[in-house]
């Protein structure tokens, strides 16, 4: 979980092209600058990319927070 | 450096002239309303040319751009103020733009370039715009993935000089006729009518294109998100455009689908007075009170044609419907025919989020104007001595707090206290303020991704009863 995490984070740096983002398992959208709907579905599709899974629609509704996608990318790799 | 701009309707025009980029969300106010964004929205390439442009004025020297990415975080509205900001990179031959508006970030540019030591030639570049074409109404979803075709690279020389002096001279002609061949082909094309731009990425050779059109390929179609991604190449430039596909106008049930729905004579002691009753919400109560035996006038700002539809409707049905202009900011009805015995306040402006770090007043007032003092000055107008019962549509988001929408909410609760007042001031009069959960209305519709809506008649009708039961007690 904890290599999921570093690879993450990777991926919101790039998708928020932001170096100094640091993702916490609690962290919600509410919590960074300029993740909107947009945004998640950018986020999404380059998570999808990285870790070479895919989620369904509703997988993709459900989730709460980063931890929550951390878990679900470790169910499906 | 930073500066700021307004972009006005004839900024629009001429921006639409050039690049071809007639999509009515940008030019057509009409349209416009009926969309998520309520109001004209600036062309995204638009922003960043003028980005560009300001920056480009500050350099000595032609450059080479080898990449370029810009992303549409937010749509930025047409007389809303913009604001530039250039980041400069410790890295030489990097380049970063932001354009904010006092709510939050709306777009990113990223440039990486060099010295251009040799000019390009690049007449065949020159040449008249893109004609104007009937705008491609967006394919059905099954037939996007593998469209492609062709756009138009050439734009007349003396436009370009007026409008982008600096980009032309410094960046270069092809650079500003492949940002610009992008939103046609996006706005107008593919997926053109429900388009939405959300970003693009180049990448340029030193290798000058001799043809004065770019290629398109739609090479992936994302049904979960609507979502497009369109390779776009030529010699000396690949590029990939994401692109969505957005919901278009909702369109309610007709009267005659509504009709069984109602009793015939469940609401025929009401006069009922809808204040916003050409679509939504509102368009939905009306046909459904009518229905049900109700006399109805339903009241329209910029909607006409909209309320002169569904009044057709409802008397082509047997149904007794009148429509009526009124302004719930401007409360501009002189003489008013009609005393209602129920009010149905579902007046609204655009319901949109803000960015979530800054609670906006300006956002905050402009929801404060209809649900508080057009609500308040509404009841004040038509409240006579038949007056039984206000009906003010309010949300569950109450009971759901979302801090994406904490401006709508905080006026929603607002609004609820007026009709509190309004009760205790009024006591032959009961006030009903149900609070509806997300329905399927031109407010709320959005891209693909699952965001459950029911049907409004589903979610409304059982609250109309309510009403009728408790104005009759």
């Amino acid at each position: 979980m904890e290599r999921i995490q570093e690879k993450l984070n990777e991926v919101f740096c790039d998708v928020f092209e932001d170096d100094d983002l640091v993702i916490t398992p609690q962290l919600t959208a509410d919590e960074v600058e300029d993740w909107d709907s947009l945004m998640h579905v950018n986020l999404m599709v380059a998570v999808e990319k990285r870790f070479g899974i895919r989620f369904s629609s509703g997988e993709i509704a459900r989730l709460q927070n980063v931890g929550e996608l951390i878990a679900l990318i470790h169910k499906k790799t | 450096m930073t500066e700021s701009r307004i972009f006005t309707d004839q900024d629009q025009q001429s921006f639409a002239e050039l690049s071809g980029d007639f999509n009515p969300i940008h030019v057509d106010k009409k349209h416009a309303r009926r969309s998520p964004f309520g109001e004209n929205i600036v062309h995204g390439i638009h922003l960043v040319l003028w980005g560009l442009e300001t920056w480009a004025a500050s350099l000595e020297k032609a450059i080479f751009v080898s990449s370029v990415k810009a992303r549409f975080i937010r749509p930025v509205r047409v007389g809303e103020e913009v604001e530039l900001g250039v980041h400069s990179s410790s890295k030489d031959g990097r380049q970063k733009l932001v354009l904010s508006t006092r709510e939050g970030t709306r777009a990113k540019v990223t440039l990486t370039y060099e010295e251009r030591h040799i000019p390009q030639e690049e007449t065949h570049l020159v040449g008249e715009a893109p004609a104007r074409i009937q705008i491609a109404e967006t394919p059905k979803v099954a037939h996007l993935e593998g469209r492609a075709g062709r756009v138009s690279l050439t734009y007349p020389d003396d436009v370009l000089h007026t409008m982008f002096p600096h980009t032309l001279a410094s960046l270069g002609r092809q650079f500003l006729s492949v940002l610009l061949a992008t939103t046609y082909l996006v706005g107008m094309k593919c997926p053109g009518l429900r388009s939405i731009y959300g970003a693009v990425q180049l990448s340029f050779t030193k290798q000058a294109t001799t043809t004065a059109s770019l290629d398109y390929t739609v090479k992936n179609f994302d049904a979960r998100f609507s979502r497009l991604e369109i390779h776009i190449y030529q010699t000396g430039v690949t590029g990939l455009i994401e692109a969505y596909v957005r919901e278009g106008v909702v369109e309610q049930k007709s009267y005659q689908a509504l009709q069984p729905l109602v009793a015939n004579n469940a609401f025929d002691v009401q006069k009922a007075l809808v204040i916003g009753g050409s679509r939504g919400i509102g368009e939905v109560i009306s046909k459904l009170l009518s229905a049900g035996g109700a006399s109805v006038m339903l009241t329209y700002h910029t909607g006409e044609q909209d309320a002169k539809r569904i009044c057709e409707q409802i008397k082509a049905g047997g149904g007794e419907a009148t429509y009526a202009n009124y302004d719930v900011l401007n409360r501009n009805l002189v003489a008013f025919p009609f005393e209602p015995t129920h009010v149905y306040f579902c007046a609204t402006p655009a319901i949109r989020p803000s960015d979530r770090a800054v609670f906006s007043k300006k956002l905050f007032e402009t929801f404060l104007s209809f649900y508080v003092y057009g609500y308040q000055a509404a009841i004040e107008q038509f409240a006579r001595s038949k007056l039984r019962g206000i009906f003010n549509v309010s949300t569950n988001m109450l009971d759901n707090y979302s801090s994406v929408f904490a401006e709508y909410i905080a006026a929603k609760v607002a609004s609820e206290s007026v009709g509190q007042f309004l009760a205790s001031t009024n006591k032959h009069v009961k006030v009903y303020q149900p609070r509806l959960g997300r329905v399927k209305t031109d407010q709320t519709a959005s891209l693909g991704l699952s965001i459950e809506a029911e049907q409004v008649e589903d979610v409304v009708l059982d609250h109309l009863y309510h009403f009728q039961a408790l104005t009759a007690s």
